[in-house]
C-alpha cells in the first residue's frame, strides 16, 4: 500500500527520509514499498499486530538487513556508510535476551562507545566521561556498579536505553523497550525517553504492543500490518477507532483516554461488572497506570472484550453457565490482593448473584456506582440481590454517576 | 563525579591492565625458574642459573648440566608456555564468541581431527627415521579438516550459526574418533606410540620446532586480543553488537580462524591437552572479570602457568617416571571444573 | 576513513605476518633438523678406534672408541648385548615391566636404571648415565631417536625385518662394542642352523597350514595371531609351514573360532610360560576345539611365549622347535648337555635332574655322577629346562639345546 502523499509533503522538511524500503527474507517479503519521514525533535510509534514487520522495519533502517529502497539521515545515505558509521549516526537497541554476564552497568554502557573508540583498545577520558554523563542523565547512576541480572526489568530498561544513547546517534531505534515492564515502569521509562528526545533535539522510532502507550507518547504512529503501512501521521489524527480496526482486525470500542493528570496512589483496583457496565472505569484506571481486574465475566460480554484489549486480568466463567465454585475461589482471591473494589450496576440473576454474594464477606474498601434501583435489575428467584445489595451499601460508598466518583478517586489518597 | 572512576574496582583502566598483566607474567617466569632447577637429575639452583647466563652470552658448553638445561629442559617449558598461551586464549574468545562457559577450543573437532591425522601417520608410517616430522604436519592437517568441514556443514543462508558450529563439531568430532578408534584396532604395535601421543607431552619438544611456532602463536594472540572489544561487545548478543557497529562477520570467521589455527599448532607439537582451554579462562574470569581485553592476555599466561606447573609435576612426581602431562593437567583441572559447576548450580546460574 | 576497512586490513597483514613467520619458522627448522649431529668423544674411553656404521634406519652414525656404558631401550637389545657377554657394561634399561621374571633373574637386570615409562623416555635419566651407546628399537619413535641424536648422545637402532637381520644386528653390535669374535662364533652357529632349516624345508612340496596364537581373548571367542609381515609370519614361512592368518588384513589380527574350525589347521602353536598362559587356557573357552584334526591327531604344541614375541636370538630357537614339530620326518636334530652340578664350590654327587620341555612334559632324567657331572645326549633340539630337586627345594634352569652343539652348564645352587 503506498503513503498517502500530503503526508509526507507535511514533513518536508524532516532529517529522516525513507522511500520505498521493501525487504525480502528467504525470498518472502516482510516489508512493502515503506516511505515515511521523520522530523527532529519527534517520536515516531510503529504499531502492528506480531508479524507486522515492526522489527524488521528497525533492522533494515540500521541496515543489519538487506533491503531495498533509499534511508537518508541528515543528508546521508545509509546504506553507503560503514557499519561503524552507521552505529555513529543511529542507535539501535533490539530487543535484549542476552544480559551482559560479568558486565556491570557503566561498563554495559560503557561498551556502547565502541563506534567512537574502536581505533583504541583502551577506553578515552572522553568515553568515560560521557558514559557518566549519560548514567546521570537517565537516572541510572546509582545501578552503575550492579550486574544487570541484579536490577528490575525496569531498571534495566533503563539502563539499556542509556546504553543506546551512549552510542550518540541522532536517530533512536527502539525495540519495544516498554516490553515485560508494568505500567509504572513504562510510564517512568517512556517519560524519560520523551524528555530527552525533546531536550537533544534527537529522533526515536519506537515500537509499541500497547496502543495506549504508542497513543501516549508518540508524535507521530505508523501502523503496519503484513508489512505494509495501513496509516501513517500525526498521532491524534491516525489512532483512530477505525484504523486501529484495520490494523488488528479487532473490534473495539476504542475512546482513548486524555493523557492522565496524575498517577494514582492506588496499586490494584477490581471491577465487578457486566453487560458492558464496567469498561469505562477500567479504562479509566488502566489510563492512570493502576492495575485492573474485573470479576467474573461471561466471555460474550462487551466487558471482557475491551479487557481483553487492554490486558487487563479479568477472571471468566464459560458461557450460558452458572459461576462455578472454583471460579468463586479465584475471584475471592483476587479481591483479596486488590486495594479496592468497585461494582456496577448490571443485572443480576441466579447465574451472577455469587459476584455480590462474595461482597457480604469482604474488608475491603468498596465503591458502588448505582444508576438504578437494584429492583428494577434483580433476575433473582427470591429477590435475594436486592436483600444482599441494602446489605452491601450500608458498608460502601456509593455514587451515582461515574464522573463523581472519578473525582472523589482523584482527590483522595488510598493505602 | 569524577574521582568516582577510582570505584570501580573491576575496570579496566590501562594501569590496572597493565600491573595485573606483568605481575602474571612474573609468576610465569617464576614458576619457569622452579620448573627449570628440578627434574630428576639435581642440579644447585646456582648452576642452573649459571648455564642458562652462559646460554643467553652465547658461551659454548658441553656440561652435562647445560645439556640436562639447555636442550631438555628448556624446551620443553618453552613448548609448555607456548601451548598454554595457544590452547587459553583460544578457549577464551571462544567462551566469548558463543556465549557458552562450557566451550573449550576443541569444540569445533580440532582435537578429534588432528588424533586422525596423527593416527593416520602412525598406522600408515608416514614418518620413518630420517623424516620425523609428518606426524605434527598430518595432527594439523586433519585439525584444519575438521574445522573447514564443521564450518562448511554449518554455513547455512549465508551465515554460520553458534549452534550449528557447536552441532557440527559434536557430529565431525564423533566420525573422526570413530575413525581414530578404527586406526587404534588396527595399528597394532603401533598403538602405543598413538596412546602416548594422544595423552600429550612436551618432553620430546625441539628448538627448531619452537623457533617454527613461536612468531605464528604470539601474532595469533595479538589477533585475538585485537577483538577482545569485539567480544566484550558480544556478550550483550549478536544482536545487539551488530547494533553497535561489530562487523560479525569478520569477528566470527577471524575468531574461528585464529583459534583453529593456534589450537591445531598446540595439538600437532605436544598432543591433546584438556582442560587448559576450558578451565583457565574460567579461573582469570574470576579474578580479572569478564572483560576480553584483560581476559585474553591473563587467559593466556595464566594457561602458560598451568601447563608450566603440569610439566613440572609430571616429571617430578614419582621420578623417574614421567607421567604423561595431560593426564596431570586433567587432575588439577578436572575437581576445579566440577567446584565451578558446583557452585553455579548453588547460584541457579550459568557464570561465565 | 572507513574504519571497518582499517579493521580488516589490520587483519589481513597480521595473516600475511603468520604465514611469513610460519616459512621462515620452517626454514630454521629445517637448517637445524638436517644438521647431523655426531655422536661426541666420549670420555669414559680409552681406545682411539672411530668407526662409521649404518643401523637399521640406515642411519649413518660414527662412533668414537669403544661404548662403555650402553642403554638399551628394548628387551630384545637387552638379549643381544647378555649374549655378547656386554652385561657389565650395561647402565641402562628400559622399563623392568617390559621383561619376564625369568629375564630379570636370569640377566641380573633388576637393579639397573630404568629409563622408559610405557613409551615415555625419561631423557634427563638417561644423560644422568652418561652413555656412549644407546641401543634404541622399532618401539622408540623417530621423534624421539631424534631428539636423543640432539642432545649428543650416539643412538643405534636395531630394528631387525627378518632372521637375517637379527644376525646382522649381531654382528652390528658386536662391531661396535669390540666383542666381535664372540658375535662371529654365535652368528655362524645360527646360520649354520637357519641355512640347514632353509634348505630342509625348501624342498619339501605340502605346506602343513598352522594356527600361532599367543593369546586367547574369550570375551570376542577369537585368538590373537601373527598376520603378513609380522614376525611370527615369518616363523611359520621359514619353518616350512602355511600361516593360516596370512590372508588377513592386519599384521596383529584376531582370528575367529569360527575362522579356525573352517580352516582347520594342521597344527596349532599355542604361547605358553612366562606369561601365565597354558594350553587349557586356549581350548577351555572354546565348545568347537575338540572339533580341531589338531586336537584329534594331537598336533597342538606349546612354544616360549616370551620367545616368540621378540625378535631376537630366541627367535632361532623357537624356529628350529617349529620346524622340527612340522616336518619330523625331514629333521632328526639332535643336541646335547652337559656340565656339571655346584653347590657353592662343592659338587654335588647322586642329584636328580629332568629335563622338561615347554609344556612341562620330562622328555629326560639322569643323575650327576661323582664328581657332580651330568649328560643328556640326543635330545630334540629346542627349549627346555631342568628341574634340580636339591634338598627338598625345586630349582628351575633354562637351557636351549641347539643342533649339533654341546652345550655346557655348570649350574650353581
Amino acid at each position: 500500500m503506498k503513503v498517502d502523499v500530503n503526508n509526507v509533503n507535511e514533513c518536508s522538511n524532516s532529517n529522516l527520509s525513507i522511500t520505498d524500503l521493501t525487504v525480502y527474507l528467504n525470498k518472502k517479503k516482510i516489508l512493502n514499498n515503506i516511505s515515511f519521514t521523520l522530523k527532529q525533535g519527534t517520536i515516531l510509534g510503529i504499531m502492528g499486530p506480531n508479524g507486522s514487520g515492526k522489527t524488521t522495519l528497525l533492522k533494515a533502517i540500521v541496515n543489519l538487513v538487506k533491503s531495498d529502497g533509499d534511508i537518508i539521515l541528515n543528508g546521508k545515505i545509509i546504506k553507503k556508510l560503514s557499519k561503524l558509521e552507521i552505529a555513529k549516526n543511529i542507535s539501535f537497541l533490539p530487543q535484549v535476551t542476552e544480559l551482559f554476564r560479568g558486565f556491570k552497568s557503566f561498563e554495559v554502557v560503557l561498551v556502547a562507545r565502541y563506534p567512537h573508540n574502536s581505533d583504541y583498545i583502551f577506553d578515552r577520558k572522553e568515553d568515560i566521561e560521557k558514559t557518566e554523563r549519560i548514567l546521570e542523565i537517565t537516572g541510572t547512576m546509582k545501578y552503575r556498579d550492579k550486574y544487570l541480572s541484579e536490577l528490575s526489568s525496569g531498571e534495566r530498561g533503563m539502563v539499556l536505553i542509556a546504553r543506546a544513547l551512549a552510542q550518540e546517534g541522532k536517530l533512536l531505534l527502539l525495540d519495544e523497550p516498554t516490553a515485560h515492564l508494568d505500567v509504572k515502569n513504562q510510564l517512568e521509562i517512556m517519560d524519560k525517553l520523551r524528555n530527552i528526545v525533546k531536550t537533544d533535539n534527537s529522533m526515536a522510532i519506537v515500537t509499541f504492543h500497547d496502543i495506549t502507550m504508542c497513543k501516549k507518547f508518540s508524535d507521530m504512529v505508523i501502523m503496519l500490518r503484513d508489512g505494509s503501512i495501513i496509516t501513517y501521521g500525526k498521532t491524534d489524527e491516525v489512532v483512530t477507532e477505525e484504523n486501529i480496526k484495520r490494523c488488528f482486525d479487532v473490534d473495539l470500542d476504542f475512546n482513548i483516554a486524555a493523557p492522565p493528570k496524575k498517577i494514582l496512589n492506588i496499586k490494584h483496583a477490581h471491577i465487578i461488572c457486566g453487560a458492558g457496565s464496567g469498561k469505562e472505569i477500567a479504562k479509566w484506571f488502566k489510563g492512570r497506570g493502576v492495575t485492573v481486574t474485573m470479576g467474573i465475566l461471561s466471555p460474550m460480554d462487551s466487558d471482557y472484550i475491551v479487557a481483553k484489549s487492554l490486558s487487563i486480568n479479568a477472571i471468566v466463567e464459560e458461557p450460558f453457565r452458572s459461576i462455578s465454585p472454583e471460579m468463586v475461589e479465584k475471584h475471592k482471591k483476587v479481591i483479596e490482593k486488590s486495594s479496592i473494589v468497585i461494582i456496577t450496576d448490571f443485572p443480576v440473576g441466579n447465574g451472577n448473584i455469587d459476584n455480590i454474594d462474595i461482597l457480604l464477606h469482604c474488608n475491603k474498601q468498596i465503591f458502588i456506582i448505582e444508576k438504578s434501583q437494584p429492583e428494577s435489575r434483580d433476575y433473582t428467584a427470591d429477590r435475594r440481590f436486592t436483600v444482599i445489595w441494602n446489605e452491601i451499601k450500608k458498608k460502601a460508598k456509593v455514587f451515582n454517576n461515574e464522573n463523581d466518583f472519578y473525582n472523589f478517586i482523584e482527590a483522595n489518597r488510598f493505602e | 563525579m569524577k574521582n568516582n572512576i577510582k570505584d570501580f574496582s573491576k575496570y579496566n583502566t590501562p594501569k590496572r591492565w597493565l600491573i595485573t598483566v606483568t605481575s602474571l607474567l612474573f609468576l610465569l617466569f617464576i614458576s619457569v625458574l622452579v620448573s627449570v632447577s628440578v627434574g630428576t637429575v639435581k642440579i644447585p639452583f646456582q648452576q642452573v642459573m649459571i648455564v642458562i647466563w652462559n646460554g643467553i652470552a652465547g658461551i659454548h658448553q658441553n656440561s652435562l648440566y647445560s645439556k640436562i638445561i639447555l636442550q631438555l629442559r628448556l624446551p620443553s617449558i618453552i613448548m609448555a608456555v607456548i601451548v598454554g598461551v595457544a590452547l587459553s586464549s583460544s578457549g577464551a574468545s571462544l567462551q566469548g564468541l558463543f556465549r557458552n562457559p562450557l566451550i573449550d577450543p576443541y569444540i569445533l573437532g580440532i582435537s578429534a581431527g588432528a588424533a586422525f591425522g596423527a593416527a593416520l601417520s602412525i598406522t600408515m608410517g608416514f614418518d620413518s627415521y630420517q623424516s620425523f616430522y609428518y606426524l605434527p604436519i598430518s595432527a594439523f592437517i586433519g585439525a584444519i579438516i575438521a574445522v573447514t568441514m564443521v564450518y562448511g556443514l554449518s554455513y547455512s543462508h549465508g551465515e554460520v550459526s553458534n549452534s550449528n558450529l557447536i552441532f557440527g563439531g559434536i557430529a565431525v568430532g564423533y566420525i573422526f574418533s570413530a575413525i581414530v578408534s578404527f586406526l587404534m584396532f588396527v595399528s597394532g604395535p603401533h598403538l602405543q606410540e598413538l596412546i602416548y601421543w594422544l595423552l600429550g607431552s612436551f618432553s620430546d619438544a625441539l628448538w627448531g620446532e619452537i623457533d617454527l611456532i613461536l612468531m605464528p602463536v604470539i601474532i595469533s594472540v595479538f589477533i585475538l586480543f585485537y577483538f577482545s572489544k569485539e567480544l566484550n561487545l558480544l556478550t550483550g548478543g549478536e544482536d545487539l553488537a551488530a547494533a553497535t557497529g561489530v562487523n560479525l562477520k569478520l569477528t566470527k570467521n577471524m575468531i574461528i580462524f585464529i583459534t583453529t589455527l593456534l589450537t591445531a599448532i598446540a595439538v600437532s607439537m605436544s598432543g591433546i591437552i584438556g582442560f587448559v582451554g576450558l578451565v583457565i579462562p574460567h579461573i582469570m574470569r574470576r579474578i580479572v572479570g569478564n572483560d576480553y581485553r584483560i581476559l585474553i592476555p591473563t587467559s593466556a599466561i595464566g594457561g602458560a602457568i598451568l601447563l608450566v606447573i603440569s610439566d613440572t609435576i609430571a616429571r617430578t612426581i614419582i621420578s623417574p617416571v614421567i607421567v604423561p602431562v595431560g593426564v596431570v593437567t586433567s587432575f588439577i583441572g578436572a575437581p576445579f571444573f566440577i567446584y565451578l559447576f558446583r557452585r553455579s548450580l548453588k547460584r541457579m546460574e550459568v557464570s561465565i | 576513513m572507513n574504519m571497518n576497512y582499517k579493521k580488516n586490513i589490520t587483519v589481513a597483514i597480521a595473516i600475511v605476518l603468520i604465514v611469513a613467520s610460519f616459512i621462515g619458522g620452517y626454514f630454521t627448522y629445517m637448517y637445524t633438523s638436517g644438521k647431523s649431529v655426531n655422536g661426541i668423544p666420549s670420555t669414559n674411553n680409552t681406545s682411539n678406534r672411530s668407526i662409521t656404521i649404518i643401523d637399521d634406519t640406515g642411519r649413518v652414525i660414527t662412533i668414537h672408541g669403544i661404548p662403555q656404558r650402553i642403554v638399551s631401550l628394548a628387551p630384545s637389545n637387552t638379549e643381544i648385548l647378555f649374549d655378547l657377554n656386554l652385561r657389565n657394561k650395561l647402565v641402562g634399561i628400559d622399563s623392568i615391566y617390559d621383561y619376564t621374571t625369568a629375564q630379570v633373574k636370569e640377566w641380573g637386570i633388576s637393579n639397573v636404571t630404568q629409563v622408559t615409562t610405557s613409551t615415555n623416555i625419561n631423557y634427563e635419566e638417561i644423560l644422568n648415565l652418561t652413555p656412549d651407546l644407546v641401543l634404541a628399537a622399532g618401539i622408540t619413535s623417530p621423534a624421539q631417536v631424534y631428539k636423543l641424536t640432539s642432545l649428543g648422545l650416539t643412538v643405534v637402532v636395531l630394528n631387525p625385518e627378518n632372521m637375517h637381520q637379527i644376525l646382522n644386528d649381531i654382528y652390528l653390535v658386536g662391531l661396535v662394542c669390540g666383542t666381535l669374535t664372540t658375535a662371529k662364533t654365535i652368528i655362524s652357529n645360527l646360520s649354520a642352523m637357519l641355512t640347514h632349516i632353509e634348505t630342509t624345508v625348501g624342498s619339501v612340496y605340502t605346506k602343513p597350514s598352522v594356527l600361532l596364537t599367543y593369546y586367547p581373548d574369550n570375551y570376542s571367542m577369537a585368538y590373537w595371531t601373527y598376520g603378513p609381515g609380522s614376525f611370527g609370519n615369518r616363523l611359520i614361512i621359514d619353518a616350512g609351514g602355511y600361516n593360516i592368518a596370512s590372508n588377513l588384513s592386519l599384521s596383529y589380527p584376531e582370528i575367529s573360532v569360527g575362522s579356525v574350525v573352517n580352516l582347520n589347521p594342521s597344527f596349532i602353536m599355542v604361547g605358553v610360560g612366562p606369561y601365565g598362559l597354558n594350553i587349557t587356557s586356549y581350548s577351555s573357552f572354546n565348545p568347537t576345539w575338540i572339533n580341531l584334526s589338531a586336537v584329534k591327531n594331537n598336533t597342538i604344541y606349546g612354544l616360549n611365549d616370551a620367545y616368540i614375541s621378540e625378535p631376537d636370538i630366541s627367535l632361532f630357537y623357537v624356529l628350529q622347535e617349529m620346524a622340527y614339530i612340522l616336518h619330523p620326518s625331514l629333521f632328526n636334530l639332535t643336541g646335547n648337555v652337559s656340565g656339571r652340578l655346584y653347590n657353592g664350590n662343592t659338587p654335588q654327587t647322586s642329584v636328580t635332574i629332568k629335563l622338561l620341555n615347554a609344556t612341562n612334559t620330562v622328555v629326560a632324567t639322569t643323575d650327576t655322577n661323582a664328581t657332580g657331572g651330568y649328560q643328556f645326549t640326543g635330545i630334540p633340539c629346542g627349549s627346555y629346562k631342568m628341574e634340580i630337586i636339591y634338598n627338598g627345594k625345586i630349582y628351575y634352569r633354562n637351557i636351549n639345546i641347539i643342533y649339533l652343539n654341546m652345550v655346557n652348564v655348570v649350574i650353581h645352587l
